[in-house]
């Protein structure tokens, strides 16, 4: 009886491996799937981004923006090529806000799927975990969001990037509050939370408050999730011109409370990511006001492509689809796709890409400059920003009657600066 | 005694062809599936760790990936200096051992839900502590050289598993060590009365069970190529190590590999079919709860002979059958 039992536990364990073995692709599958490769007359794009996990909500807005993407390049007909078009197929993956199963998506999109080429991964963590599979398959990947600068100085040949580093976005509002305001800002308080862009953030902020001059009274990096009413209580003490923060749209909106309960006014509130949110003014109402922030996207600005037309146009498209502004990782995830048709024009490749065509699209990803309602892209091609987009320039915003507006650098400014900005009990 | 001889040739052969299937996988798959299979191994040495100290002595960790983690930052930091992959990784688990014997001498005189929260605020602890340190990459996290070879992270999971569940069954079920161990989870202030010394036994079981996921943070490291302590450090780790051990079955051998194998396993396969959207996570806790809801001792009670609790042979009398004890 026993013995019986065991030879129909070791019958059924054999028969499931055997099911296994032969459901996960042995030679013959990949063969019948070369065939149907061959006759593919449409793009197959990877998309590997966080549908679950920490950082949902990021990976959601990136997907908005190539989801809107690939609807209008279809709804045109397609990527020209030639004198053809070419439609776009979106093919998901979760990488669940985890490195490690943003690698087995991407290994499973390149080796099965078989894509093209991919769209990236919201979070930089993510990113770093998948560009070294892709330099093993040779398949090209521009990321719509990361923003880490580690990822360029690793130097992938195959990952690219359409927003530009944090430590190159920071320097424009430090220097609009230093050189383009009356009596410019002579001494700075620099406080950022401990994750990877925030920390980025603050080290941005202070190394270009440095380079310009300004004297530095505090720079502090705290773990996430700080009481921020103590460590203002001390800047107020050392009463800044700037109070500078790295952070996420709750950081924020803690320290202006902090600031706000403790009757502490600096000059200026000089903030980065998060600041050109509706939960950020919603929250604090005349509390937002006249902060100053870093970008290189907004939705006033005014640059034309072949796709949707003019910025204008792309947010109208942006708002009728889903409901709501696009921030600039949304604009910059749609403008991405873009960069690839423009490549893929260039070589004049069509689908399927073979690895000897891939390698092409890197080449012209790398030399090419793509004209877009994001703004230029250009990839750097050395340095320590490699295949990040260099092509955008750093603006100063600041959010007035509601609303954010360019102020500086003042060449493409469309409002004044406030600055000193009013006190809380002047609103 | 023949029939006894005829059981362990039996099980001799059923072991010798699983190494075997085990040896041929990476030349029968893909490599998409060869990275589930590794990480499968990955989580059933994670598992079989914990189930050491929880499972057989009765502690039960939530702070046990604290482990993986200080052996993924030990072998980064080590291999930046230009250490040897491998060896690297042995510091590491040396290193994340010696550091649970440290901790434990103060934890481990803690029982219960006080214990179990006092290993979560020493895995929070040092997630902090990595996250400001100038050497670990603090929030940027650290990145090893890339080597782009699946095989050969399949088969270094491969040794480290079957090392981690050889070592277990030896220790707790055919060494003496084991009947001490088990004595302490029963009660361990007989155990004391008794003679042994409980101190000790109880710092080496939570040492070996931390030198396990060391290495294995060292191999995750060097395989992933890109190590964060939102990655190697949060409590998720440790949160599946025990979601993993008690579906499969506690204090078992087999309880461990069958959770790992089918949470993780079945984890990618949803992820796989359903993966373009979240709902595929909605299924696996469904699936979890059933299990616990239905088969309170684990899908190893399914199989009788898998599920019998660990009692050693105390008598060689042939067909001893061993009650099924529950807790």
């Amino acid at each position: 009886m026993k013995f019986k039992t065991k030879w129909t536990i070791m019958v059924v364990v054999l028969l499931s491996l055997s099911l296994l073995l032969s459901g996960c692709g042995g030679p013959k599958q990949s063969d019948d799937g070369k065939n149907a490769e061959a006759e593919r007359d449409y793009f197959k794009v990877g998309v590997i981004t966080s549908l679950s996990g920490a950082s949902v909500y990021g990976g959601n807005v990136t997907r908005r923006g190539y989801d809107l993407w690939a609807e209008t390049v279809n709804a045109q007909g397609g990527i020209e090529i030639g004198d053809k078009q070419y439609k776009v197929e979106m093919v998901y993956a979760d990488a669940a806000s985890d490195p490690a199963t943003g690698a087995d998506a991407v290994e499973r999109m390149v080796t099965t799927d078989e894509v093209d080429f991919l769209f990236g991964p919201y979070t930089s963590g993510v990113t770093l975990g998948v560009a070294p599979i892709l330099e093993k398959y040779k398949v090209p990947m521009i990321t719509g969001s990361a923003e880490s600068p580690l990822i360029w100085k690793q130097k992938f040949k195959y990952t690219f990037g359409s927003i530009p580093a944090v430590d190159l976005t920071g320097s424009a509002p430090v220097s609009t509050l230093v050189n383009e305001v009356e009596g410019g800002a002579k001494t700075i308080a620099v406080i950022g939370v401990n994750d990877a862009f925030s920390k980025a953030t603050a080290e941005a902020f202070k190394a270009n408050a440095e380079q310009l001059g300004l004297e530095v009274v505090k720079y502090d990096i705290v773990p996430e999730g700080t009481d921020f009413t103590p460590l203002v209580g001390a800047i107020k003490e050392l009463n800044p011109d700037v109070l500078a923060v790295g952070g996420h749209e709750q950081t924020h909106m803690e320290v202006i409370k902090a600031a706000k309960s403790l009757g502490f006014m600096p000059k200026a509130f000089l903030m980065h990511y998060g600041i050109t949110t509706p939960d950020f003014i919603n929250n604090l109402g005349t509390a937002s006001e006249y902060v100053f922030g870093g970008a290189v996207w907004t939705s006033d600005l005014e640059y034309s492509d072949e796709l949707w037309g003019s910025t204008k146009e792309y947010v109208e498209a942006a708002e009728a689809r889903w409901g709501n502004m696009p921030d600039y990782t949304e604009a910059a995830s749609a403008a991405t796709g873009e960069v690839y048709a423009a490549a893929l024009a260039e070589i004049g490749a069509v689908p399927p890409l073979s690895e000897e065509e891939r390698e092409q699209l890197v080449d012209a990803l790398e030399n090419i400059k793509v004209d877009t309602f994001y703004g230029p892209i250009d990839f750097a091609n050395e340095g320590d920003w490699y295949h990040n987009n260099v092509g955008l320039q750093p603006l100063t915003i600041q959010l007035q009657n509601g609303e954010q507006k360019i102020v500086g650098p003042s060449d493409v400014k469309v409002a004044d600066p406030i600055y000193p900005v009013p006190g809380w009990e002047e609103r | 005694m023949e029939y006894v001889d005829n059981s362990q040739k039996r099980n001799l052969i059923w072991i010798a062809l699983l190494v075997i299937v085990a040896t041929v996988i990476p030349f029968a798959i893909s490599s998409f599936w060869l990275r589930i299979v590794t990480g499968v191994l990955m989580w059933i040495g994670l598992a079989q760790s914990w189930n050491i100290l929880a499972g057989y002595m009765g502690y039960v960790s939530f702070g046990h990936g604290a482990f993986f983690g200080l052996g993924a930052y030990v072998t980064a930091i080590a291999m930046s200096l230009g250490v040897h992959f491998i060896i690297s990784a042995l510091i590491a688990g040396v290193f994340t051992a010696a550091f649970a014997a440290i901790i434990g001498y103060p934890t481990l005189r803690l029982q219960g839900a006080y214990f179990a929260i006092a290993t979560w605020a020493f895995a929070e602890a040092i997630r902090q502590i990595v996250l400001v340190l100038p050497f670990t990459g603090g929030a940027y996290g650290m990145r090893l050289p890339p080597m782009l070879n699946e095989n050969f992270f399949y088969y270094m999971m491969l040794l480290t598993i079957i090392g981690t569940v050889a070592i277990a069954y030896y220790l707790m079920h055919k060494a003496k060590f084991g009947l001490k161990v088990k004595a302490i989870r029963e009660e361990e202030i007989a155990a004391n009365v008794l003679g042994l010394d409980v101190t000790r036994i109880k710092i080496s079981v939570f040492a070996l069970s931390a030198f396990f996921p060391g290495i294995l943070g060292g191999i995750y490291a060097y395989w992933i190529t890109y190590i964060h302590p939102d990655s190697v450090l949060a409590p998720v780790i440790a949160d599946q190590m025990v979601v993993m051990t008690m579906l499969g079955g506690l204090g078992t051998i087999a309880g461990p590999i069958i959770g790992a194998v089918v949470l993780f396993m079945g984890n990618r396969l949803l992820w796989v079919f359903w993966g373009d959207t979240s709902f595929y996570l909605v299924l696996v806790g469904l699936a979890v709860a059933l299990v616990i809801l239905f088969l309170p001792s684990g899908l190893v009670s399914l199989v009788p002979r898998l599920g019998k609790k660990d009692k050693p042979k105390v008598d060689d009398q042939p067909n001893s059958s061993v009650t099924e004890h529950t807790k």
